[in-house]
């Protein structure tokens, strides 16, 4: 089995467990790649079947906390479209400075609650805004740069940039893989996946 | 008891690379997956009977239902490569087990219990290792068939990690508490069901993949990988204790 076969399988399971309970988006599962086999099963699912999970799903009761997203994320990212698709623009994806991925982590940070942890879901009203799409990308093309350094080129070194923007990255990552419609790259595949937060004391009682 | 898809599966038989030096294996393994398959549609039926049992709304009940015919369907589909390979679509049928009620829970923790086993559990592997083995094998008519059993698998796990919020949202912490003990044992089972289908001594060479031959090492890896990095986050997002009960297995393994 190779590597993409065996990431290929796990992003199918992740996309069946993880989008439906986490991102509570019923059938919505797109993947261009897969998208027969993918319509294929959500045709035999009713579309109103998702709605009790989506009411469960922690992440909708999250608050957005800053209106002025825009100015938030002014971070010169680029244009999704310059980074997106991945793999057809692996020279911008390089292109990606330290400056530019730390400021769209720390803005995308910030739109979040204080203690929301390791989330899957940007705030509704943050969702629509470009400039969210925009850091979004930089901070999911980093990452996959990052990992495909370190398996072609300098391993100690780029593990330790590897390391650094993962940790920088981590309370948005997964909300950014499903603000780029899961993009193929490693980043966005469930290698290692933050495990979510414990539910609180109260809820489970 | 002899299960006999004979009929079934001839008109079903798909066009096979020529590869007569793997053809022996590649009859094992599609005979093994035509005996599991459609010994699943007894799971399904009989979950659904449960569910029906318990209360649950008539449309999950039916589609839950309807995931039995696909499974007897996938046996025909699978006994049809076991034709297309030169062999016969008849095997051992698998012996009938008694599908667990759970009398010691409620109804709806006892659907439940079955819910997580069956899809999100057994199924959401499925939908790993099935999706591995499509993404390797060449384009032909054995990767479409392999591309409509997996979309049925793939509905089969969803519909478990639909239903399973809103029953869980029914249980008190003692319930929750016994479902995650429950939930070691299932994990234990899952492990040694699994891995006794996943020889480690199955090691086909690489044009293997054309007929479904995969190494079973690294069917284990993809195993254990969407167990901790799949299924249990994801039900520790639902406030189960997940990881715990995976370690806990070990007790009931």
């Amino acid at each position: 089995m190779n590597a993409l076969a065996f990431r290929a399988g796990l992003r199918a399971s992740a996309k069946v467990a993880l989008g439906l309970v986490v991102i509570g988006c019923g059938g919505v599962v797109g993947d261009a790649a897969d998208s027969g086999a993918e319509s294929l099963a959500d045709a035999s699912v009713p579309r109103d079947a998702g709605k009790a999970e989506t009411a469960l799903a922690p992440e909708a009761a999250i608050p957005a906390t800053d209106a002025g997203l825009s100015d938030a994320l002014a971070c010169n990212a680029p244009p999704p479209s310059s980074l997106l698709p991945e793999g057809s623009n692996l020279d911008a994806a390089a292109a990606i400075d330290t400056a530019t991925f730390d400021c769209c982590a720390a803005s995308l940070e910030a739109l979040l609650p204080a203690d929301a942890g390791t989330i899957f879901q940007f705030p509704d009203a943050a969702a629509p805004d470009p400039a969210l799409a925009a850091c979004c990308a930089v901070v999911v093309m980093r990452l996959d740069h990052d990992y495909t350094v370190v398996e072609n080129g300098d391993p100690d070194a780029a593990e330790a940039t590897l390391q650094q923007d993962q940790t920088t990255a981590a309370p948005v990552r997964w909300a950014c893989c499903n603000v780029a419609g899961h993009p193929e790259g490693p980043t966005c595949t469930p290698w290692g996946p933050p495990v979510p937060p414990d539910m609180p004391r109260g809820e489970v009682a | 008891m002899l299960l006999d898809l004979r009929s079934e599966a001839r008109p079903l038989a798909p066009v096979l690379p020529r590869l007569p030096h793997l053809a022996a294996s590649a009859r094992a393994t599609w005979t093994g997956r035509m005996v599991n398959e459609h010994a699943s549609a007894r799971v399904f039926e009989a979950l659904a009977d449960q569910m029906d049992l318990a209360g649950l709304e008539a449309a999950l009940v039916e589609q839950c239902r309807s995931f039995a015919d696909e499974e007897r369907l996938h046996g025909a589909l699978c006994g049809g490569v076991v034709e297309a390979l030169g062999g016969s679509a008849v095997a051992q049928a698998l012996v009938a087990k008694p599908f667990p009620c759970h009398d010691d829970a409620t109804p709806m923790e006892g659907v439940l219990r079955n819910v997580l086993s069956v899809s999100c559990l057994s199924e959401t592997v499925a939908v790993s290792l099935i999706g591995a083995e499509r993404a390797e094998m060449p384009a032909g008519e054995l990767r479409d068939r392999l591309t409509r059993i997996w979309a049925d698998e793939i509905g089969h796990a969803r519909f478990g990690w639909k239903v399973a919020p809103g029953l869980l949202a029914g249980l008190g912490l003692v319930a929750r508490r016994r479902l995650e003990t429950y939930l070691a044992v299932a994990f234990a089972h899952l492990e040694r069901h699994e891995l006794s289908h996943l020889s480690l001594v199955a090691r086909p060479p690489p044009e293997g993949i054309a007929l479904g031959l995969c190494s079973g090492a690294d069917a284990r890896t993809l195993f254990y990988a969407t167990v901790t990095e799949v299924i249990v986050p994801s039900l520790e997002s639902l406030g189960i204790a997940a990881s715990e009960a995976w370690r806990r297995r070990l007790a009931w393994s």
